[in-house]
């Protein structure tokens, strides 16, 4: 199968946009059209993609398993002081990585929309949108921790600046604030990175000692040189191993976010301007998610397995899941309070993920489709809200629902999004979390702490859907100025919620997609989270 | 060793790069006296072509020396990477008093380049001309002594020629930095830069007379032969430990790694741009390579003598952290800078306390990513700050918006200062941190460190950017112009800081930092065995 083009295509098409909105003269139309062409013809390519994809081949810990596989050195260099290197520019993707790929490009798509609907927004916008959207699902297809670095790299800086576009002291605080943490997690995995790199020797039986950046050669226990510093040995993970793998979850805790990385996270929602949130809202976790998993969990699941990182994981997760659902409860700012709920959805995807078995990894897979689905409703409603009142400010309405039906019954929708009611995509989300939260006993108490996180999102939710659409309307003397949305304002929210219905209605297909990869990958955690199955090399 | 002239004659052709500076150098000082304009004009042109030639001469002729004709970036593995003065002897890597090896031919090739763009920059300075005035035709022989200086540490191998070379770009950049500029602050920078510099001198050359005083020899190979032998360091005790130590601090105020590294941003503070770049980039550079024969040579593997590496470990981490802590409180772009290049030197000590052959070469990767960076961020913020006026982060507000691709420009070399991919500052951070892990446990806490200091690094760099892009200073929005000239060069070197991450420049400057090291691997330490390499 020739589809080796496709993903690189997925890059270069934003890609080329950016060139051009570079090289465009004048704040034309042109620019705006150009950005919109490209993340459409992102999206289609992501689309073609999930159409040919193939459901069959698990890939996870096996490079030929997956799919659209591209593939060049990088730099392929025999040298005395630091042996053989290997950096590869391989893209590819699996089960896992597939759904990620086609969310980011809907949501870059979405942010994009917003941008070319804001005045204000000029070529640096949409070229820094662009950037991002490249830095973003670069690091979803990349197989090679060196390019994923890259693109993380790319989008940190995009995103900084982004952050801060509206240009006022809150925006400037907020994507400081976001840098200063990315490169917490930056410097976190470039340490992790360069350790395990070292330690590699992706050549055991050869005569030079090869040290590669490839994620799917560094899953494979034998390409551990033994004797070195990350080296797992019969006795268990070792304490380098233990801080190796903390550094990488802290490193990618930092996008997901996580507590106590996550106070970026809200103010760069609530400072950022609405393209921005859009992307940073929806995008940056599914990453840090992703991260979570491909990078931090599979290339040490021994480490999880072994030393009580499972609890200390789904502990934090449930922590977050409880924090973030107490703040969204006594928040006013409803993009706060969207911030903070998203925050609690994206625990469950932490806890799915820590479960370690098939239901959670679908399940977390699954909930990360809701979560980028709902965050995306979440801020394209308020976003519009927000363009009604002005300067009025959103907080402590009530009473929206008789003049913006529309409005109110969409962000019902959202709230049921991010609640995983049945019925919509949330649910499979939750459902395959929890339940594979509670198939691993050691979990018990930190999924019952999740559960009553979820009671006070509950509550958080509730508390914004009546402080918007119920309750008495209070009078204000511009008030009868509001209008409900417009066919146009409706494209977004209601394509967004038709998908997270049909998921919802009828997650087979998907199932089926993520399956093999969440089955492998489960298989391959658990094998070689024993300390025997590592001793002995065994590759399930 | 029995040299005769008729040796140094033959073998003088092997210098022709830094015989070239020299002979440019007098030229440069005697033209302008002879026709009696002082505009600097020709010696500018002499400085550039000087300094181009010297490049060019060191790709043809010094290059071909190392590992029996290999290239720089040949494949070959030479046993030695040696060419020494007294051609002829039959001794190993660095008898001689000078020698051309890859390590210096790597830094002098990068000098090479960094004083070409400098002085490109000087001749079309609009600041340089207005603070130098008369004095312009001054700056451009300086700038050649200055390099020619360099170019001495780079190849010197022994004491005497180690103090020559340290001496000479000390004498020149003393010079540059009271030309040109006439304000009273630069005037206290080179009082500050004197005096500094000639403590240090002082003690270096004490430091110097001991060593020689205990060992009877100047030569790098031979101390440590001499070193090297049965209890030697119990019969030299602690007058060995205090000469190392002293010439050592003569080494760091050249790096300025702390406690010594006050001149630097004082310097970067008071002298015009294009110099400020060029006095720190060929005080790290050539200081590096100086320190790491010295020490490498000397005490091969820190592993015999005394144990160097703590403190040298140390030094780095005070460099880098106090130069990043105090690059957070200054609110002079230009001394920011300084303390930011101060840091940079924090990370390059650290690979020098590692002295594997890993370390040195990620050294020499990190150096290319220093140069480039380095010189990106002055000559940016050169063309800010005439248009603010002033070098202040406040009066730079909404600049980026003014000028969009110079701010570009600069924010790239602010990020490459933070290690943020894909700059060569992340691609010299992540090779170093390689290297602290290969060299052993007890270099965690060094690579640790290394990788938080890209936090401060980064806060100093969102500040600027903060005033550059997000601050409204004055509400115009109108496009400031800049030269078209100015913009290539700037662009050029943007695309530097940008390309060494991307593949065949990645290659290409790996492949040369590690066929560098090849000369030196007989001295350097084998991280994971614990001895010295091949043993």
């Amino acid at each position: 199968m020739d589809n080796s083009t496709l993903l690189v295509l997925l890059l270069c098409l934003p890609l080329a946009g950016l060139a051009a909105v570079l090289v465009l003269p004048g704040e034309s139309a042109a620019i705006r059209w150009t950005g919109i062409t490209a993340v459409v013809l992102q999206l289609l390519v992501a689309l073609l993609i999930c159409v040919l994809f193939d459901a069959r081949p698990a890939g996870v810990y096996d490079q030929a398993g997956m799919q659209f596989t591209a593939q060049a050195p990088w730099l392929d260099l025999n040298t005395v002081a630091f042996n053989t290197i290997r950096i590869d520019f391989l893209l590819g993707i699996d089960g896992l990585s597939m759904p990620l790929v086609v969310l980011v490009s809907f949501i870059a798509a979405a942010s994009m929309m917003v941008a070319a609907r804001a005045r204000s927004a000029g070529r640096g916008v949409f070229a820094l949108l662009l950037l991002a959207d490249v830095g973003i699902t670069g690091a979803i297809v990349s197989l090679d921790l060196f390019l994923i670095m890259l693109f993380l790299g790319l989008a940190h800086v995009a995103l900084a600046f982004l952050i801060g576009g509206q240009r006022n002291e809150r925006g400037a605080a907020a994507a400081m604030k976001f840098s200063l943490t990315a490169a917490f997690g930056g410097a976190c995995i470039v340490l992790a990175v360069a350790a395990i790199v070292l330690c590699s020797n992706t050549t055991p039986h050869g005569s030079t000692v090869t040290h590669a950046f490839n994620l799917t050669a560094l899953m494979n226990a034998e390409h551990m040189a033994s004797g070195a510093l990350l080296a797992p040995d019969a006795a268990g993970c070792t304490t380098l191993r233990q801080i190796a793998f903390w550094l990488l979850l802290a490193g990618f805790a930092v996008m997901v976010p996580m507590v106590p990385l996550h106070a970026w996270f809200s103010d760069a929602l609530e400072a950022a301007p609405l393209e921005a949130a859009v992307l940073v809202g929806g995008a940056v976790p599914t990453v840090g998610g992703y991260g979570i998993l491909r990078v931090g969990i599979l290339l040490f699941p021994d480490v999880l397995m072994q030393s009580g990182a499972m609890e200390a994981l789904a502990g934090i997760a449930a922590a977050g899941i409880v924090l973030a659902g107490l703040r969204a409860s006594v928040e006013r700012s409803p993009r706060r309070i969207a911030a903070h709920l998203l925050v609690a959805q994206m625990g469950f995807v932490v806890l799915g993920f820590t479960s370690a078995g098939a239901f959670g990894i679908n399940g977390a897979i699954f909930q990360l489709i809701a979560h980028g689905l709902a965050s995306t409703l979440l801020l394209l409603l308020v976003g519009t809200l927000e363009s009604r009142v002005g300067e009025h400010g959103t907080a402590e309405f009530g009473g929206l629902a008789r003049l913006m039906p529309r409005f109110s019954a969409l962000l019902f929708v959202a709230t049921l999004l991010v609640l995983g009611v049945p019925g919509l995509v949330g649910w499979w989300g939750l459902l395959g979390g929890l339940m594979g939260a509670f198939a691993t006993e050691r979990l018990h108490p930190w999924t019952f702490a999740a559960l009553i996180g979820l009671l006070f999102a509950m509550i958080a939710a509730a508390r914004l859907i009546r402080s918007l659409a119920f309750g008495t309307l209070r009078t204000r003397e511009w008030l009868p100025t509001l209008s409900d949305l417009t066919p146009r304002e409706m494209i977004g929210p209601v394509a967004v919620s038709i998908a997270a219905l049909l998921l919802g209605l009828w997650p087979g297909p998907l199932f089926k997609v993520i399956g093999a990869g969440a089955n492998a990958a489960a298989t391959y955690i658990v094998m070689h989270g024993s300390a025997a199955a590592s001793a002995l090399n065994i590759t399930p | 060793m029995n040299p005769d002239l008729s040796t140094v004659a033959v073998s003088a052709v092997n210098f022709l790069p830094e015989l070239v500076l020299a002979v440019a150098f007098l030229a440069a000082t005697a033209v302008p006296a002879l026709r009696g304009g002082a505009s600097g004009r020709v010696a500018g042109w002499l400085a550039l072509l000087g300094s181009l030639a010297a490049g060019v001469l060191i790709v043809v002729v010094q290059i071909p020396l190392l590992s029996d004709g290999a290239a720089l970036h040949g494949r070959s593995v030479g046993s030695f990477n040696a060419e020494w003065l007294f051609k002829g002897s039959e001794q190993p890597y660095g008898f001689g008093m000078v020698m051309v090896d890859g390590v210096g031919v790597f830094a002098k090739l990068l000098l090479a380049f960094a004083s070409c763009v400098c002085t490109i920059v000087a001749m079309w300075s609009a600041e340089l001309r207005a603070d130098a005035g008369r004095r312009v035709g001054m700056v451009f022989p300086l700038v050649l002594a200055l390099l020619l200086g360099a170019f001495v540490m780079c190849g010197a191998n022994d004491l005497i020629l180690m103090y020559a070379g340290l001496e000479c770009t000390a004498l020149a950049a003393y010079g540059l930095v009271a030309a040109a500029r006439r304000t009273a602050r630069a005037s206290e920078a080179a009082m500050k830069h004197v005096v500094l510099g000639g403590v240090a001198s002082a003690v270096l050359l004490f430091g110097i007379t001991l060593l020689y005083g205990l060992l009877g020899t100047t030569n790098f190979a031979e101390l440590g032969l001499l070193l090297g032998l049965p209890n030697s360091d119990n019969a030299l005790g602690n007058p060995l430990v205090i000469a190392t130590i002293m010439i050592l601090a003569g080494l760091c105020v050249k790096i300025a790694a702390a406690p010594f590294h006050f001149w630097a941003p004082d310097v970067a503070e008071a002298v015009p741009a294009p110099i400020g770049a060029l006095i720190s980039v060929v005080s790290k550079c050539a200081g590096a390579v100086l320190a790491v024969r010295f020490l490498c040579v000397v005490f091969p593997g820190y592993m015999q003598g005394f144990d160097l590496a703590p403190v040298l470990g140390g030094l780095a981490a005070l460099t880098m952290t106090l130069g990043n802590l105090a690059a957070m409180q200054q609110t002079n772009v230009k001394r920011m800078l300084g303390y930011a290049t101060v840091a940079q030197g924090g990370v390059m000590l650290a690979a020098i306390a590692a002295a594997t052959p890993a370390a040195i070469a990620s050294l020499l990767i990190a150096l290319v990513g220093y140069v480039g960076t380095t010189l990106l961020a002055f000559i940016a913020l050169e063309r800010m700050a005439v248009h603010a006026g002033s070098d202040e982060i406040e009066d730079l507000r909404g600049l980026g918006r003014r000028m969009p691709l110079v701010g570009a420009a600069f924010s790239i070399a602010m990020l490459s200062f933070a290690a943020l991919p894909p700059t060569s500052g992340f691609i010299g951070r992540l090779f170093v941190l390689t290297a602290l892990f290969d060299a052993g446990r007890g270099y965690l806490w060094l690579a640790i460190l290394c990788a938080a200091n890209a936090l401060p690094a980064l806060y100093c760099a969102l500040r600027v950017l903060k005033a550059l892009y997000a601050d409204r200073g004055s509400e115009r929005r109108d496009r400031l112009h800049v030269g078209a000239g100015r913009l290539l060069l700037i662009g050029l070197l943007c695309a530097a800081v940008l390309v060494v991450a991307m593949p065949g420049a990645l290659g290409t400057v790996v492949g040369a930092a590690d066929d560098a090291v090849r000369g030196l691997m007989p001295y350097l330490r084998d991280g994971a065995a614990g001895t010295l390499v091949g043993h």
